[in-house]
């Protein structure tokens, strides 16, 4: 009986060493299921992170979504102005870059020289660089009574999040700027999982006037490096991400300790009584 | 994606609980406190592993192969752990975990190229 059971776990074993030798491609271990897409799964390291959002602007007027780079596989068409959200991208050998996208519950990708890059706060912030300043505790007197505004960048018209004060420091900011009207901003890098600009003069008005910057010169489409247009770790989906996966984390460690707990108390006993 | 990865530890744990309990019936591990053990110690290791894959894969942190490496064999050595410290009838703790391991990880190696 012991010969059996022994001489089954060896077969097995054997038959699955002799299935790893001759497999090639990704690891998965334990059956690590990844829907992302597989094309990203197996090319991971020639990929780029982006992280940003643009809209569809093909001469054609839709764009197209395909499995993969290299595939011939439609996933679906979207008209010109649908609004996509690029996670990663990847260069071929053509020197086409593609970006894959995550729509209606369908992934694909698509040339990133058919979209149209949404002005951002990375825009922003390459247009206006120079016009920043160093933050010298302009805001350090402010006591937050109702919540300060958080906006994408300085006349977006577009709220991120609204701010209450959490603890006794300073909110630390980053940089601030001047605009043609006057108004002078500040931008958070992060504070409690927010970041974004606040209008120092009008903190907590959530009606600014909008004053949208628009896509120029090579960015209409994506062209060039497109490394040179990703910011450091300083963007939206990153920093929300971040708090995700730190309750993600969170969640798994208190899993984990109240799994080991059960085992050891029930199978202890258990075993103590066996 | 956060969506995309909770999904991910979901599947993955439901995927690799069966596939492991397909295994040790079929290597003669069949008590159901073993069977039940089994479970809780794939519950322990496999959403770990799963995080920390999808982690550096998605942000290029280390080495995914060597990674997966890495962690594999630390789950092969804490299952073992388990199974011979609060397991009945596993006779080779070590040999069991790295079989059912194994198996697992050959069985998603064929689902991913379905």
């Amino acid at each position: 009986m012991r010969f059996r059971l022994r001489s089954r776990i060896i077969n097995t074993i054997l038959l699955g060493l002799i299935l790893i030798i001759i497999s090639k491609g990704i690891a998965h271990a334990d059956v690590i299921w990844t829907p992302n897409d597989d094309f990203y799964l197996n090319n991971a390291e020639q990929c780029d992170t982006l992280g940003r959002s643009f809209t569809a602007n093909s001469t054609d007027g839709s764009i197209t979504l395909w499995k993969s780079p290299i595939s011939k596989t439609k996933i679906a068409t979207y008209e010109n102005g649908t609004l996509f959200y690029v996670s990663v991208t990847f260069t071929d050998e053509k020197d086409e870059t593609w970006g894959v996208i995550e729509i209606d519950g369908k992934t694909g990708w698509t040339k990133m020289k058919d979209l149209l890059l949404v002005y951002d706060n990375i825009s922003f912030s390459e247009d206006h660089e120079k016009e920043f300043q160093e933050y010298n505790g302009e805001f350090d007197n402010y006591v937050i009574i109702d919540p300060i505004i958080l906006w994408t960048y300085p006349g977006s018209g577009e709220i991120r999040s609204k701010l209450s004060k959490v603890d006794d420091k300073q909110i630390p900011f980053e940089s601030t700027y001047t605009d043609p009207d006057g108004s002078q901003w500040g931008y958070i890098p992060y504070y409690y999982s927010h970041k974004g600009w606040v209008c120092l003069n009008d903190p907590t008005n959530e009606n600014l006037p909008v004053n949208k910057g628009t896509v120029t010169t090579t960015i209409s489409p994506l062209q060039g490096d497109i490394q040179d247009n990703i910011l450091s770790p300083d963007i939206d989906a990153n920093n929300h991400m971040s708090s995700v996966l730190m309750l993600l984390a969170i969640a798994i460690a208190v899993l984990i300790t109240v799994t080991g707990i059960i085992i050891r108390v029930v199978w202890k006993k258990n075993k103590k009584t066996y | 994606m956060e969506e995309s990865i909770i999904i991910s530890l979901v599947i993955s744990l439901v995927l690799t609980i069966i596939i492991e309990i397909i295994f040790a019936v079929f290597v003669g591990v069949r008590e159901k406190w073993d069977l039940a053990l089994l479970c809780l110690v794939n519950v322990l290791t496999n959403p770990f592993v799963v995080f920390i894959y999808n982690l550096t894969t998605y942000y290029h942190i280390w080495n995914t192969h060597l990674t997966v490496l890495v962690l594999e064999i630390a789950t092969i050595l804490v299952e073992a752990y388990y199974y011979r410290t609060y397991g009945r009838n596993f006779r080779h703790p070590l040999l069991f975990s790295f079989g059912a391991n194994a198996f697992s990880y050959m069985t998603g190696i064929i689902l991913s190229l379905l």
